[in-house]
């Protein structure tokens, strides 16, 4: 683990750190974000009224045909980003293929950075990763992921400074265009990981077939990362097992929310996607009424952030049907986990 | 405290004499010799046949004896050994290297090339250099089209850090669907520099001018555009930006380089040949057939030698690409080599000996109204040809004589080039011969007469 002391904290003082962020957040996107001022006010919430975990669901939801609509000519975060440009390190547009209308874009500073290095170390240590191992990291030029896992050679940090390994880089906006250079890199290198999604990793072994031969001999991964990002589906236990028999090595999927910067992913047990509880609020709304259901049953999950400075989301509402566990899990992680 | 730079990042070593240039290339290029000869089995073997120590290059000129490197022969002798570098690694792979990159080949199997923090480093270098002198500061918004897998975008990154501008960066393929959110972004995010290749910036525009927007007020804001990312930013190239994005011509930048062994190179605002950094690389043009040094000025193969890779290091490597240098001290001030490329050697006519390549055309015809760069040249021989004969799309918007027209570009062919030619109006673009999207500047008839 990448600090155990928080991945394991018990699941009151979770929620204590949860309850003081929510209280700083509410406050601070109220004061600082003309999108959510709008909203809260609307809602006639005001941020003292948010007091603890239990007043969370005063809050209206965010759904991502909110943000769209909020883009103007003048403004392209639609009223959301909360820090003047001066302070914004990296724009970002999440991809935007499956949704109408405008292009949806996202800011980090530089402590928002700091942050979800944080976070990705704590994932990829969880998935295996280790200093000296070859990583095939395919993403799309767009996507924060890749700065903040690979690449940076400043004073600024990356899970490449904390856990120095060799990076591939293979651009994955268009997979079959990339399709030929990523099958010779991995063919090649055979990386110890390779964070891929879905749709590209069957595209690899279909192509693999088609020279007639199998990932399994060709590429020797130990483990696999499927991202689960807009038109790439979930990794569920049909596709892993199809996965583990041609591929061979351990799969894992991991859930990458980009408009908020949320991820989670599994561990080898395999049990549900490990989520950071010191960093979010995760929650499963009723698709209809849009209240919190019940523990264990099934609604659309929902994440708060706690973290960010430049556009951070409030319960945001995502299309993911899940359920929570809040129990500890067989690696010793206390935090919750997403079961699909 | 901060540094004064002026209009130089790194003013010391920009504007170094030449004599202390030269010396500063023959200490390193000795060390790195030395080095790939003890490191590396390809260099090391490639040296004993060619019966070489390194310690025998003790000037520039011996650097002769040294054997040319092709892409070629590091795939074949990756093929004959097993191994992605070829031979050319000198450290360990898991201990040093942070990233791999494979380069664009645009000939199928990509060719691997590892680097090192410090090799990253160096080039980023390069990077800073050039981008610091064309303006960029701390807070300038910056908006890049690249792709992820392409060594450039570490670079571009981590300069954007070090001088602090915002880069933002997205895919850069031309393609429609991704133009349109190009064009989305750039009116939101209304950047001071554009940066991206020739061709994505043509389907911006396009697919601008398709959904009813004027794309001056796209790039409203845009003060500066760095172009070329692997394409010559000719005269012509520059006019049809200027015209179309409204960005004066003296704000359009060449930028380019060879991923492989990190060299990259851009242009001052004299736009007389891109800068190399001398102190980082050692460049020269060679005899596309013997390999022979030629004389500045000389057209030739344009070959590079890097100076401080400690992963794969590059040694007289052959870029495949015509030009010429100078190292004449530029107007701006720099002492370092400047490199006028033309263009790959299979794109060129010989009219009576001399080299004609399209980008010669576009150089010089590019500012005459009407001109565009969708024209043909017609290699009718295999041998040296009289006439240059093209077929040339017109702005008919521009023009009002056609003859008088014809007339005034086969005078500044005589003129400038000092050749005679035989032009052909085309009555649209599609007339002209195409590969994929882009036309083919260069038609070879003497195959289809030989059938």
């Amino acid at each position: 683990m990448w600090v155990t002391s928080v991945e394991t904290m018990p699941r009151s003082e979770i929620e204590s750190i949860q309850e003081d962020l929510l209280r700083r957040q509410v406050n601070y996107v109220y004061w600082n974000s003309r999108f959510y001022r709008k909203k809260l006010g609307d809602a006639g919430v005001k941020p003292e009224d948010i007091k603890g975990l239990n007043d969370l669901s005063k809050i209206p939801l965010t759904s991502r045909e909110e943000l769209s609509a909020a883009v103007t000519d003048e403004d392209f975060f639609g009223g959301r980003l909360c820090v003047p440009m001066s302070k914004v390190w990296q724009i970002l547009n999440p991809p935007e293929q499956m949704v109408k209308g405008n292009v949806i874009v996202t800011a980090l500073t530089e402590n928002d950075r700091e942050v979800l290095v944080d976070h990705l170390t704590r994932h990829l240590l969880m998935a295996g990763l280790r200093r000296g191992q070859i990583v095939e990291v395919q993403a799309s030029q767009w996507e924060a992921i890749g700065r903040i896992i690979e690449g940076q050679f400043t004073s600024r940090r990356t899970v490449q400074d904390i856990v120095p390994f060799t990076a591939i880089a293979i651009e994955a906006t268009l997979p079959m265009l990339d399709l030929p250079r990523s099958m010779y890199m991995t063919g090649f290198f055979k990386p110890h990981l390779v964070l891929t999604m879905v749709d590209f990793a069957k595209l690899m072994v279909n192509e693999a077939k088609k020279q007639g031969k199998t990932p399994k001999e060709m590429f020797g991964t130990k483990v696999v990362i499927h991202r689960v990002r807009p038109g790439s589906p979930v990794l569920d236990e049909k596709t892993r097992k199809e996965f583990e028999e041609v591929w061979g090595g351990t799969h894992l999927c991991m859930l990458d929310i980009q408009d908020n910067f949320f991820f989670a992913s599994e561990c080898h047990q395999m049990n549900g996607l490990h989520a950071w509880e010191d960093g979010f609020i995760v929650e499963t709304v009723d698709p209809e009424t849009g209240e919190p259901t019940a523990p264990g049953e099934k609604g659309l999950l929902t994440i708060t952030n706690l973290w960010a400075e430049a556009t951070p989301l409030i319960r945001y509402k995502t299309d993911h049907k899940v359920t929570l566990i809040k129990d500890e899990c067989g690696c010793g992680r206390t935090h919750v986990r997403i079961v699909f | 405290m901060d540094v004064e730079r002026g209009k130089f990042w790194n003013p010391a070593v920009e504007t170094m004499a030449r004599e202390e240039l030269r010396e500063l290339q023959l200490r390193r290029l000795r060390h790195q010799l030395d080095y790939a000869y003890h490191y590396s089995s390809f260099y090391h073997r490639r040296f004993d046949e060619a019966g070489l120590k390194p310690d025998d290059v003790k000037s520039l000129e011996d650097f002769e004896k040294v054997p040319m490197l092709y892409k070629d022969e590091l795939r074949e002798e990756r093929s004959r050994t097993g191994d992605p570098f070829g031979g050319i690694l000198c450290v360990p792979l898991d201990e040093r290297v942070v990233s791999i990159n494979a380069s664009t080949g645009t000939t199928g199997i990509p060719t691997m090339f590892a680097y090192t923090k410090h090799d990253i480093m160096m080039a980023v270098e390069q990077d800073l250099r050039v981008k610091w002198g064309r303006g960029y500061r701390a807070g300038t918004k910056v908006y890049f089209t690249g792709f992820k897998w392409h060594g450039y975008v570490v670079l571009a990154y981590t300069a954007a850090d070090i001088i602090g501008f915002g880069a933002y960066l997205d895919c850069g393929y031309p393609l429609p669907y991704l133009s349109a959110k190009h064009m989305q972004v750039l009116r939101g995010y209304k950047p001071e520099v554009y940066g991206g290749p020739i061709l994505t910036l043509y389907s911006i525009i396009e697919t601008a001018k398709k959904s009813g927007v004027d794309p001056k007020e796209i790039f409203s804001n845009t003060k500066i555009i760095d172009t070329g990312y692997g394409d010559i930013v000719t005269k012509a190239v520059k006019k049809r930006l200027e015209d179309e994005t409204g960005v004066p011509s003296e704000k359009i930048y060449d930028f380019g380089g060879v991923a492989d062994p990190l060299w990259y190179w851009g242009d001052c605002d004299y736009h007389e040949g891109v800068h190399s950094c001398d102190d980082l690389f050692l460049t020269e043009v060679r005899d596309p057939e013997t390999h022979e040094k030629l004389a500045e000025g000389e057209r030739g193969e344009v070959t590079v030698t890097n100076l401080f890779a400690e992963a794969t290091p590059i040694i007289k490597w052959g870029t495949e690409d015509i030009g010429y240098i100078t190292t004449e001290k530029c107007k701006c001030g720099r002492t370092h080599t400047r490199i006028s490329f033309l263009g790959r050697e299979a794109f060129m006519a010989n009219i009576k000996g001399m080299k004609i390549f399209p980008a010669d055309i576009e150089n010089v015809l590019g500012d005459i109204p009407g001109f565009t760069e969708y024209f043909t040249m017609i290699k009718y021989s295999t041998g040296p040809m009289d006439v240059l004969r093209m077929k040339l799309a017109v702005d008919w918007d521009k023009v009002d004589d056609a003859e008088a027209f014809k007339a005034k570009l086969k005078e500044r062919l005589k003129e400038r080039l000092g050749i005679e030619s035989e032009i052909e109006f085309v009555k649209s673009v599609s007339e002209l011969p195409f590969v994929g999207h882009k036309v083919v500047k260069l038609l070879d008839e003497t195959k289809k007469q030989a059938a």
